[in-house]
């Protein structure tokens, strides 16, 4: 039980929430902004995928 | 192998095709706006849906507006997920304390389950909230299954249309496909596995007392609910780390058979409202005959290769008539030969034993039933789609034969369409190899796995395989919680999903324009045993032949080494 509770914490100390801007958490915000690039350049290929089909 | 395991693997998959029958002519008349019994109590939540999204549901959609539109709804879906995950330390319905998801897994999670995929590079029970699994992963399960149904109607439509513009509009196949099949459908199977026996609470979970003094935390979760729409929708994402052979997931052989059948019925449904809705309920029955023999076939082949002897039970000279590592008791051999097939040519990716476990060929069956495209049903409505889409080059294929341009199903396929139908079928290799290719001599991705030498390039391969087809098992040795893996996985999850979608939308798009065409004497017939045989041969050359040399590497030595190992033991 208590070796549960010691692995929750440090879990929590490993995934800072990106909400925690307020401490300062620059990781966790540099993540965000990296995931969330990743994924509009993923849409927006696929959006050019479906222009180029369109022309073709 | 038993008349009774062949019988059960026969019985399972044959009563989804049978209940798929009945649900097909529903959901055709759900997608053709028809009259349904559900009529009183949905139309009203259909026209709140509309009127709060501003939509107009008569508006027939271009096929690059109806595409336009799926891409938005998903990506928008995807920002959901990811927030919910990555602030889940924070929002409500967190009884089990769980902090957010590190960057690298929320994107993982966001995109599997936004696809369809339910990929889980994580512990379920040890890693989300209620929240999470209600709020975010069991509404995807809903809505990215109707997305997949959309492909399906829009491709329906372009068959019948003559000469017509649109495809359809893709809010009202969301909506509809939504509220008329998969909500009531889910609420009843959800019932009936409450009845037999799995949990469905709020509560975190419930402390048991050993027979040593200790206390033992059991997770609890709205298990039941999650389990109906994760079988019916094709999801695959369990709530346990070990999924459906988890005695909460399922804890009896009588759930194991509705929650097999669960797999491939709405698949198989898919087919016959494809057929209905088109009027060429012969020529769809040639695809689903097609289908059938090669899942059986590879059910078939699992169950072979389970009632080997294992090397490690020779060696201890235990009886070695089945392979039980990684199996539940409950289930055995012909059930889990049956699981196996059916979850991996479904896209479902569910498992009621390990598929690590298994022996090398049976993985590799695994492997390549899901190389094949995922069409064996497939996924509601995808799995027909690209089903279509091997017909499509199937009649092209004997067209070059014979001399003569070739038609399917009163529509002149040309150059245009087999463009885009090889861009569709091309896309899966070129991800499944590419990533493969790479992560097998990059040390960051060799970290993760657990085993080396052809086992070790078979988790390698089996992960890529699956997330691009968005199917979702795993070989369970993997460690796929790193960036490396998160984020390659996440994006081969999002071209395997998304670029073959925008591909055979665009077929939609292009066919639904041309005329539609009576058959004359010079027509392929595509409804009869020839056309089958046909068919198979495409997918087996299409699907199987490119992914020869990685298999030959992978599991097929791997059944050699074993081999030799219970030669050299015996």
């Amino acid at each position: 039980m208590q070796s549960l509770y010691a692995a929750r914490s440090s879990a929590s100390r490993l995934y800072a929430p990106s909400w925690s801007l307020v401490s300062n958490n620059k990781e966790a915000l540099m993540a965000d902004l990296l995931y969330g690039a990743l994924a509009l350049g993923l849409f927006a290929l696929f959006g050019a995928f479906v222009a180029a089909l369109r022309r073709v | 192998m038993t008349w009774q395991g062949w019988a059960e693997i026969a019985l399972t998959l044959g009563l989804a095709v049978a209940i798929g029958w009945p649900l097909g002519v529903f959901l055709s008349r759900v997608w053709n706006g028809e009259r349904t019994f559900l009529d009183p109590v949905m139309r009203p939540v259909e026209g709140l849906f509309y009127r709060a999204c501003g939509v107009d549901p008569t508006k027939n959609q271009s096929w690059h507006a109806y595409a336009l539109a799926l891409l938005a709804f998903n990506l928008i879906g995807f920002v959901f997920v990811y927030a919910v995950l990555r602030l889940q330390g924070v929002l409500p319905l967190n009884p089990q304390g769980f902090p957010g998801l590190s960057g690298h897994l929320s994107f993982n999670t966001a995109i599997s389950f936004v696809t369809n995929t339910n990929w889980q590079s994580y512990a379920g029970e040890s890693t989300m909230s209620t929240l999470s699994q209600m709020l975010v992963l069991t509404v995807q399960n809903f809505v990215s299954a109707a997305t997949g149904a959309t492909v399906a109607a829009a491709l329906a439509r372009a068959f019948v249309a003559n000469r017509g513009e649109g495809v359809g509009n893709f809010w009202a196949d969301l909506i509809r496909t939504t509220l008329y099949l998969l909500l009531p459908l889910a609420f009843v199977v959800a019932v009936v596995l409450v009845a037999l026996g799995l949990p469905q609470t709020l509560a975190a979970s419930v402390t048991a007392h050993t027979l040593e003094g200790a206390d033992q935390k059991i997770s609890l979760y709205a298990v039941a609910s999650q389990e109906a729409i994760k079988m019916l929708g094709i999801n695959g994402g369990g709530i346990f780390n070990a999924n459906s052979a988890h005695p909460f997931e399922n804890p009896t052989p009588l759930t194991n058979l509705i929650t097999a059948v669960s797999i491939n019925t709405l698949g198989w449904a898919a087919f016959f409202a494809f057929g209905r809705m088109v009027l060429a309920k012969k020529d769809v029955r040639a695809l689903v005959i097609a289908a059938f023999v090669l899942l059986f076939a590879g059910a078939a082949g699992v169950y072979a290769t389970e009632t080997q002897a294992p090397p490690a039970q020779v060696a201890a000279k235990v009886d070695a008539s089945v392979n039980m590592e990684g199996k539940e008791v409950r289930f055995g051999a012909p059930a889990t030969a049956a699981w196996v097939a059916m979850t991996t040519g479904a896209s479902n990716g569910s498992v009621n034993g390990m598929h690590s476990s298994l022996m090398p060929l049976g993985g590799g069956i695994a492997m390549f039933l899901m190389q094949l495209g995922e069409i064996l049903p497939g996924g509601i409505g995808s799995g027909v789609a690209i089903m279509v889409v091997m017909a499509l080059l199937s009649v092209f294929v004997a067209g070059l034969m014979v001399g003569r341009t070739p038609e399917y199903l009163g529509k002149k396929v040309e150059a245009r369409e087999i463009q885009f139908s090889i861009l569709a079928v091309v896309i899966i290799p070129l991800s499944m190899l590419g990533f493969s290719g790479i992560a097998a001599v990059l040390p960051e991705a060799l970290k993760g796995l657990m085993h080396s030498g052809p086992h070790g390039l078979s988790e390698i391969l089996y992960a890529y395989v699956s997330g691009t087809a968005n199917n979702g098992s795993a070989f369970a040795g993997l460690t796929a919680n790193a960036p490396w893996w998160d984020v390659t996985l996440g994006i081969a999850m999002a071209m395997g999903r998304f670029l073959p979608i925008v591909a055979v939308l665009a077929i939609a798009g292009n066919l639904a324009a041309k005329p539609k065409l009576a058959p004359t004497a010079g027509t392929l017939p595509t409804g009869g045993g020839l056309f089958v045989g046909l068919l198979i041969g495409v997918i087996l050359i299409l699907g199987g032949l490119q992914f020869f040399p990685a298999m030959a590497l992978g599991p097929i030595v791997e059944h050699f080494q074993a081999l030799g190992a219970v030669a050299a033991l015996r």
